[in-house]
C-alpha cells in the first residue's frame, strides 16, 4: 500500500485529499503546516508528500528544506507540490521538484501526479549554489 | 521723454529726488569749481574735461534729463570761469563754439545713458520672466512626476491586489471541485447526480481560467510573466490541445481536428504557455463557432519558423473590431460573449516573448483563423527576436506592439 503525507492547512482541502486518497486504496495521514509535518515524517516515511506552499508555522518550502538537511532518508522522499499561488513553477523549480500542481485542479490529475510521482520517485533536488557539491541522491 | 519728468518713475533704480537731486548737487559742483579755483592757465583743460566725467555720472545715475540739467549747470560753470573769469560772458568765438559742444557732449551722453538704463531694465525685466517660467516648468514637470508616480503606483497597488483576490479564490474553487467529485464517486452516484457534478466542474473550471487570465494579466503589466525556454514537438501540442477540448467540441456538435505534415521541425517553447495560447484560441473558436461547424488546427513550418493557425466557421469579427481584438479588456468581444478580453492579449504577449508574432484573419459570418508563429528549436535569431531580448525590460512596450 502506497503510503501518503498530506501536508495543507486548509483543512478542508486536506480531509478531502485522505477521503479520495484513502478511496484509490492509498494509507493517508494528514498535517495541517510544516513542522507538524516533519513530526509526521518522524513517526513514518511516507512514499510520496502532498505539500502546499503557504502555510503558518512553517511553509512548504521551509520544510523541503528541513527535510534535505540530515540524510536520514526524508531527502529522498518525492514531494508533489500543490498551491494557488501564482509562481508555483518557480517554487517548484526552487524546491528542485518535478511534481506541481496548480489550485484548483482536477482530482483525476492529483491521482495521476501522485501515482506518477510513486512510480518515478524522483527526489528533490534543489539548484545548486556555487561551490556545493550536487545532491547525492540524483 | 515726457514720461521721466514724473517724480517717482519706476523704471529707475532711484527715486526723482535723488536722480534730480544728485545731477543738481554735481551741477552744483562743477560751478563751485568755476567760483573757486583760481585760473590755471594751461591746468584749465583737464579740470574742463572733469565736467564730462560730472555729466557722465548725473547721466548713469538720474537718466535724461537730470543729465541735461547737470549738462546746463556745468556749461554755466564753464562760461563762468573762462575769459573774462567771474562773469556769465563769453567774448571769443571759439569758447563760444567750445560752450555749444559741451552741451551737445552732454545732451549725447545723456541720451546714450537712457539708452543704457533702458537696456539695463529690459535685461531685468528678462531675467525675472527667464526665472518665473523656469520655476513654472519646473513645478509643471513635478506635477507630471508626481501624476505618473500615482498612476504607475495606483496601477501597481490594482494588479497587486488583483493576484491576491485572484489567489484567494482559487483556494475555495478547489475546495468545490474536490468535493464535488468525492461527492461523486463515494456516494455511487447516479446518472443524474453525475450531470449535475458535471456542471459544477465545468463551472470551476471556467472560473478557474478567468482567475488564471487575472493572474496572468497582472504578471503581464508586471513584467513578472515568466517564459521558459524547451525544445517541444508542436504536434504533440496539437494532439493535446485537441483531446482537451474534444469533449467541449463534441457537445456543441462541432469538428475539432488538427493537421500537420511530418517532419515539422521542432519548436523552442515555454509547453505551459503554448498550451494556454492553444487553449485559449480553440475555446473562442467553439464559443464563437456554431452547432455543425468546424475547427482546424494546422501547422506548417518556413524560414525558421513553425506557423499554427486555429481556423473556424463561426460566426467571425467585424473589420472594426478586428484591430482591437488583441487589446486588454476589448469591450466589443465582452460585448459579444469573449468574456474578460484578457486571453487574446496575454495570447500575443506569450507568443512575442518567444520571438513569434499572432494575426487573425476574417469576415464577418464567413469564420475566423488565428495564426502565430514559434521559432524553429536552434534556428539562428531573426532581428525581431534579438529586438524581443532588447524590449524585455520592457513587457509593456512590447506587449502593445501589434501583432
Amino acid at each position: 500500500m502506497i503510503d501518503v503525507l498530506v501536508v495543507d492547512d486548509n483543512r478542508d482541502i486536506a480531509e478531502c485529499l485522505e477521503l479520495l486518497l484513502t478511496s484509490e486504496g492509498y494509507r493517508v495521514r494528514v498535517a495541517f503546516d510544516g513542522q507538524a509535518g516533519l513530526w509526521a515524517l518522524d513517526e513514518r516515511l511516507p512514499d510520496v508528500l502532498i505539500l502546499d506552499v503557504e502555510m503558518p508555522v512553517l511553509d512548504g518550502p521551509g520544510m523541503a528544506v528541513q527535510m534535505l538537511l540530515e540524510d536520514c532518508g526524508r531527502e529522498a522522499i518525492p514531494i508533489v507540490l500543490t498551491s494557488a499561488v501564482v509562481q508555483l513553477r518557480e517554487i517548484a523549480a526552487g524546491v528542485g521538484t518535478p511534481y506541481y500542481l496548480s489550485k484548483p485542479y482536477q482530482p483525476s490529475a492529483l491521482l495521476a501526479l501522485v501515482a506518477r510521482s510513486a512510480q518515478e520517485r524522483i527526489a528533490p533536488c534543489p539548484p545548486i549554489p556555487a561551490g556545493r557539491s550536487p545532491c547525492k541522491h540524483s | 521723454m515726457q514720461a521721466q519728468l514724473s517724480p517717482n518713475d519706476p523704471r529707475y533704480p532711484y527715486g526723482a529726488a535723488v536722480r534730480y537731486g544728485g545731477a543738481a548737487a554735481l551741477g552744483a559742483l562743477g560751478l563751485v569749481f568755476a567760483a573757486v579755483l583760481p585760473i590755471l592757465g594751461s591746468a584749465k583743460v583737464p579740470f574742463i574735461a572733469c565736467y564730462t566725467v560730472l555729466i557722465l555720472v548725473s547721466a548713469a545715475l538720474g537718466g535724461f534729463w537730470p543729465g541735461v540739467l547737470c549738462t546746463l549747470l556745468c556749461t554755466a560753470g564753464v562760461v563762468y570761469w573762462l575769459e573774462p573769469h567771474g562773469k556769465f560772458d563769453i567774448h571769443d568765438p571759439s569758447e563760444t563754439l567750445g560752450a555749444a559742444v559741451l552741451v551737445l557732449n552732454g545732451v549725447i551722453v545723456s541720451a546714450i545713458s537712457e539708452r543704457m538704463h533702458r537696456a539695463m531694465r529690459f535685461e531685468r525685466k528678462a531675467r525675472v520672466l527667464a526665472e518665473q517660467t523656469s520655476r513654472a516648468e519646473q513645478a509643471a514637470r513635478e506635477a507630471t512626476q508626481q501624476a505618473l508616480e500615482i498612476g504607475v503606483s495606483a496601477q501597481k497597488a490594482r494588479d497587486e491586489m488583483l493576484g491576491l483576490v485572484a489567489h484567494d479564490l482559487r483556494d475555495p474553487l478547489g475546495v468545490i471541485d474536490m468535493n464535488v467529485g468525492l461527492i461523486e464517486k463515494l456516494a455511487g452516484a447516479s446518472e443524474q447526480v453525475r450531470q449535475r457534478a458535471a456542471v459544477v466542474h465545468r463551472t470551476v473550471r471556467r472560473m478557474s481560467r478567468l482567475i488564471g487570465a487575472l493572474l496572468d494579466s497582472s504578471q503581464v503589466i508586471a513584467g513578472e510573466l515568466s517564459i521558459d525556454l524547451d525544445v517541444h514537438s508542436m504536434e504533440e501540442l496539437l494532439v493535446e490541445t485537441v483531446e482537451e477540448h474534444q469533449l467541449e467540441a463534441k457537445m456543441k456538435a462541432i469538428q475539432l481536428d488538427h493537421d500537420s505534415p511530418r517532419g515539422l521541425p521542432m519548436v523552442l517553447c515555454d509547453r505551459d504557455r503554448v498550451l494556454q495560447v492553444l487553449s485559449n484560441l480553440v475555446t473562442n473558436a467553439v464559443r464563437f463557432t456554431p452547432s455543425g461547424g468546424r475547427i482546424q488546427l494546422r501547422a506548417s513550418s518556413f524560414d525558421g519558423f513553425v506557423r499554427v493557425s486555429v481556423s473556424d466557421t463561426g460566426a467571425g469579427i467585424s473589420a472594426a473590431m478586428l484591430p482591437h481584438v488583441f487589446e486588454r479588456y476589448s469591450r466589443d468581444r465582452r460585448e459579444k460573449g469573449g468574456r474578460t478580453g484578457l486571453g487574446l492579449s496575454i495570447a500575443k504577449f506569450v507568443v512575442e516573448r518567444h520571438g513569434g508574432t499572432i494575426q487573425v484573419a476574417s469576415k464577418e459570418g464567413a469564420g475566423s483563423t488565428f495564426s502565430f508563429t514559434l521559432p524553429v528549436a536552434g534556428a539562428p535569431p531573426s532581428e525581431d527576436r534579438l529586438q524581443l531580448v532588447a524590449d524585455e525590460a520592457n513587457p509593456l512596450r512590447s506587449s502593445t506592439r501589434s501583432g
